[in-house]
């Protein structure tokens, strides 16, 4: 059984010994801290806890979210149910574990959630908020093994109260294209991988940390030719309030809290090429 | 409905446009804002939130100037002939960005 914390949610993982194994390493960064008795300790907000059950399968696992308040169903084995998500092994299994709780974390997340890459250095935050597909974990692994701390490669997160930022280092998942891109050792079989920021040779970032730049990508090709330019602060804005997950809860205050970051950070737009190209473009200027 | 950029950095459908153009063209006074729209400096430009629809327009320089003079005390003209004084281009080419820029802050329910 697995205690985790993703942005002030709740979350309890438990079921098939292999995945949840696993998934205690890939998520240790979400681990509660424990309380002066050694048991984990509840924290301030202690609500309600969304649980996630991993089941065997005949050939596989199945990952079921189950709603606070909800019991969830007995972790026996049987076919796939509808309400389930089922991977054939366990690194498909754990990829659904990860998918279910960022979804669910990101819906509950107490804080303005913005769909972006994030790294710091020496407390000093920078995001490229950017949409699926266009490179975020790529350029945030490049900018890991370049000697910056890991915040998150999904979401930049302001708490609505003071606009501070929070961490959320969930695993990278990386294509076997990206870990080319990035120096890594590929895998056999060529899928998809989840990666710690310790795999990647970097520490997660320490708290206190502070936006300092935000950093618009723009995809080119896979083989040079990055630049990047000063770029408006309105910009900065639209792309911080197109891209988040979560405006809609208070969309006067999002739209203050944008107003009120915007105005502090460093602003540029960056042409993506190589992802090791535009790290240290990114690390010589940020 | 297919949108529109307008010059002055705004994005409306253009069928709204099209019947805001005329009111914009024929009004005494442009402006002033709706009542409750809250428009934040953000360097040179301005952004605007409209708490009623929880739209948001984010002007550049021009759009912003625009902003600037609807304050329901300028005729068009009067707009046309100040940004003209401002900038170096030709006065109908000003006036028609002028127009477009109020229409959309119309459409937007920001004026």
């Amino acid at each position: 059984m697995l205690d985790l914390r993703l942005l002030a949610a709740r979350f309890r993982v438990f079921g098939a010994p292999a995945v949840v194994g696993q998934a205690r390493r890939l998520l240790s960064a979400f681990l509660p801290p424990s309380g002066p008795d050694g048991e984990p300790d509840a924290g301030p907000a202690a609500g309600p806890v969304r649980q996630i059950t991993v089941r065997a399968l005949p050939g596989g696992f199945a990952v079921t979210v189950t709603e606070p308040g909800t019991p969830p169903g007995p972790v026996v084995p049987g076919p796939c149910g509808t309400d389930e998500l089922c991977g054939t092994d366990v690194p498909g299994a754990l990829a659904r574990v990860v998918a279910a709780l960022n979804a669910a974390a990101l819906a509950q997340a107490g804080c303005l959630a913005v769909h972006a890459g994030v790294v710091a250095r020496d407390g000093r935050a920078v995001a490229f908020p950017a949409g699926s597909g266009q490179g975020k974990s790529t350029l945030t692994a490049a900018l890991l093994r370049a000697g910056w701390d890991y915040v998150s490669d999904e979401a930049l997160c302001l708490d609505w109260a003071d606009g501070s930022l929070w961490s959320y280092p969930r695993p990278l998942e990386l294509s076997a294209w990206s870990r080319a891109a990035v120096g890594l050792a590929g895998s056999s079989d060529g899928r998809d991988v989840l990666l710690t920021a310790a795999d990647l040779g970097a520490r997660v970032a320490a708290a206190p940390l502070r936006l300092t730049h935000v950093v618009l990508p723009a995809r080119r090709d896979g083989t040079g030719g990055v630049s990047l330019v000063p770029a408006p602060a309105r910009q900065a804005a639209a792309a911080l309030l197109s891209r988040s997950f979560n405006h809609w809860r208070d969309p006067a205050r999002a739209f203050e809290l944008v107003h009120q970051v915007v105005p502090a950070v460093r602003v540029w737009r960056l042409r993506l090429g190589s992802p090791t190209a535009a790290a240290a473009l990114l690390s010589d200027h940020c | 409905m297919p949108a529109d950029h307008y010059p002055f950095g705004l994005t409306v459908p253009r069928r709204a446009c099209h019947i805001i153009y005329a009111q914009v063209v024929t009004a005494e006074r442009i402006g002033p804002p709706q009542p409750g729209v809250r428009a934040v400096e953000l360097g040179e430009d301005i952004s605007l939130y409209n708490p009623r629809t929880h739209g948001v327009a984010l002007l550049n320089g021009t759009a912003s100037d625009v902003w600037r003079l609807v304050d329901g005390e300028h005729t068009l003209e009067e707009i046309v002939a100040l940004l003209g004084a401002v900038y170096d281009a030709d006065v109908d080419v000003i006036r028609q960005g002028v127009v477009r820029t109020v229409a959309d802050l119309v459409a937007g329910g920001f004026l």
